[in-house]
């Protein structure tokens, strides 16, 4: 069954300059999927479209069975590039916030995420650095069992333990019936958890897609070779 | 989910307007401080009666700054929750888009018109406490009050009182709904400078719609009002004024759905965070 599927989906931001142009994508449940492509060809926005951010100009999305609104957010955890919280707020108010909106956050699993990394839930988040604040986001966003995980460049501008971590929390705390999309410029280091992966071209163009292991075996290649390969400049 | 939407909406705006109720609660008592003073009967020295004036002058500005207080840190909430990085959590939250939207405009509409119960109270203790009126007093104006309510009220007295009432709140979501869209259009146009560019629209469309009115006071207004007293001459005025009124109220709550559907539309199919 699929989780995510993307009919004829066209976006663009100005006129006859379209970001993503009759996209078509389905995402089975279960999977761990790359979405890959280089700068400006469509995956945060089109990770923004799941999201219910942006509305596309044509073409439906439908996660699980409902098309993208209030329903299907309730289905989504999305892990956008910037940090969104009201600076004014504490950490355990965020977890109280997250409790309170989405029935599938666990509690539980956030407050063990936080004291793993010595984060103090008085702390008020404007006191904390950056880093810190990406850290707590992806704990809020792992502690949910949503169906759908959407993580837009979840490691980009951390160094490699924290990518480390951030990898390995993912991998430990998501729902396993759940399908994860990770977008990415550093395919080296998360190709090692990616069940399948999906390259993006600019205007939305599906390249290349499929199982990563599967490919990496009959190409002889790793996934990044193969980006390179195939995008090269 | 609404309800939890207001909850958080009314805490992000009660820790700033909640200090500035309490400091214009002790402004109103250092004003009547000054008041006392002013108004004594005894001489005072000179530095003594400047300062009183001076404390006077700051209470009156502080007053202001608290309406202002108000008025910044509600439209501040409105644009940071939608427009900023927020907005990634905002509108990704399992709720209706009209829920977001209905949540900033109760939050908002209630903390304008909680200021104005907090100044009007102010004023009361400042009467009070300024000028100290006795019990006797205060006991004949509410006398006064009931003797002119009771000589006055009939079936019309309510009806005005129920139109003057809706009338005010509707003004007052009209101009928070104005400015949510002023500030939502400067978002969607301006790549800097929004605040400014959200206060230009404010001016520039308030300008053109006061400058409409002129215009329809000047050619249309006159010939209204010229009928409605023709009729009120010929019957009794009460219902030409109620039905009056009435009409004006029904015209506020017009612009006021029109705004609102504009402002859910904006933010329903051209909201874009880059």
């Amino acid at each position: 069954m699929n989780i995510l599927r993307c009919e004829d989906i066209t976006k663009a931001y100005k006129k006859n300059f379209p970001v993503l142009f009759h996209l078509n994508l389905e995402i089975p449940a279960g999977r761990i999927v790359g979405l890959l492509g280089p700068n400006g060809c469509g995956k945060s926005t089109l990770m923004k479209l799941i999201a219910g951010l942006l509305q596309p100009d044509s073409g439906c999305i439908f996660v699980g069975d409902h098309p993208v609104g209030e329903k299907s957010k309730a289905l989504v955890s999305y892990l956008p590039e910037r940090t969104y919280f009201n600076p004014s707020m504490r950490v355990r108010d965020l977890v109280r916030y997250f409790s309170e909106f989405y029935e599938d956050f666990d509690v539980s699993r956030a407050e063990k995420l936080l004291s793993d990394l010595d984060i103090n839930p008085a702390a008020a988040l404007k006191t904390l650095s950056k880093g810190t604040k990406e850290k707590i986001q992806l704990v809020l966003v792992m502690s949910r069992n949503a169906k759908l995980y959407l993580l837009d460049e979840p490691i980009a501008g951390v160094d490699p333990a924290a990518r480390e971590y951030i990898l390995r929390t993912i991998v430990n705390n998501y729902n396993p019936e759940a399908s994860i999309i990770i977008t990415t410029h550093l395919i080296t280091d998360v190709e090692q958890v990616l069940d399948d992966f999906v390259f993006l071209s600019y205007g939305g163009q599906i390249l290349r897609s499929g199982n990563a292991e599967n490919t990496r075996l009959e190409s002889g290649k790793s996934l990044d070779q193969l980006f390179r390969e195939v995008f090269r400049c | 989910m609404l309800k939890k939407l207001l909850r958080y909406d009314f805490a992000s705006v009660m820790k700033v307007w909640g200090v500035g109720a309490i400091a214009s609660v002790l402004l109103a008592l250092v004003g009547a401080f000054a008041a006392r003073i002013l108004d004594a009967e005894r001489e005072l020295p000179v530095v003594v009666t400047v300062f009183a004036g001076f404390a006077m002058f700051f209470v009156i500005l502080g007053f202001a700054a608290f309406s202002i207080l108000t008025t910044v840190a509600v439209f501040n909430r409105f644009y940071k929750n939608f427009f900023t990085d927020e907005g990634y959590l905002t509108f990704t939250l399992p709720v209706k888009r009209a829920q977001l939207l209905n949540s900033k405009l109760i939050s908002a509409t209630s903390f304008l018109a909680m200021t104005v119960l907090v100044l009007f109270l102010d004023l009361v203790l400042f009467i009070l406490a300024g000028f100290a009126p006795g019990w006797e007093e205060i006991a004949e104006l509410f006398r006064d009050i009931f003797q002119w309510l009771a000589e006055h009220m009939d079936v019309y007295f309510v009806i005005y009182l129920v139109e003057g009432i809706a009338l005010v709140l509707l003004s007052t979501v009209f101009s928070v709904l104005f400015l949510f869209v002023c500030i939502t259009v400067a978002c969607m146009i301006a790549k800097k400078a929004k605040v400014i560019t959200a206060v230009a629209i404010y001016y520039v469309t308030n300008g053109i719609v006061s400058y409409a009115v002129q215009l329809l006071v000047i050619f249309g207004l006159p010939g209204l009002v010229d009928r409605i007293l023709l009729l009120a001459e010929s019957s009794n005025i009460n219902p030409i004024l109620s039905l009056t009124f009435f009409g004006l109220t029904l015209f506020v709550a017009i612009f006021c759905a029109l705004l609102y559907l504009l402002q859910y539309w904006l933010l329903d199919r051209k909201l874009n965070l880059a």
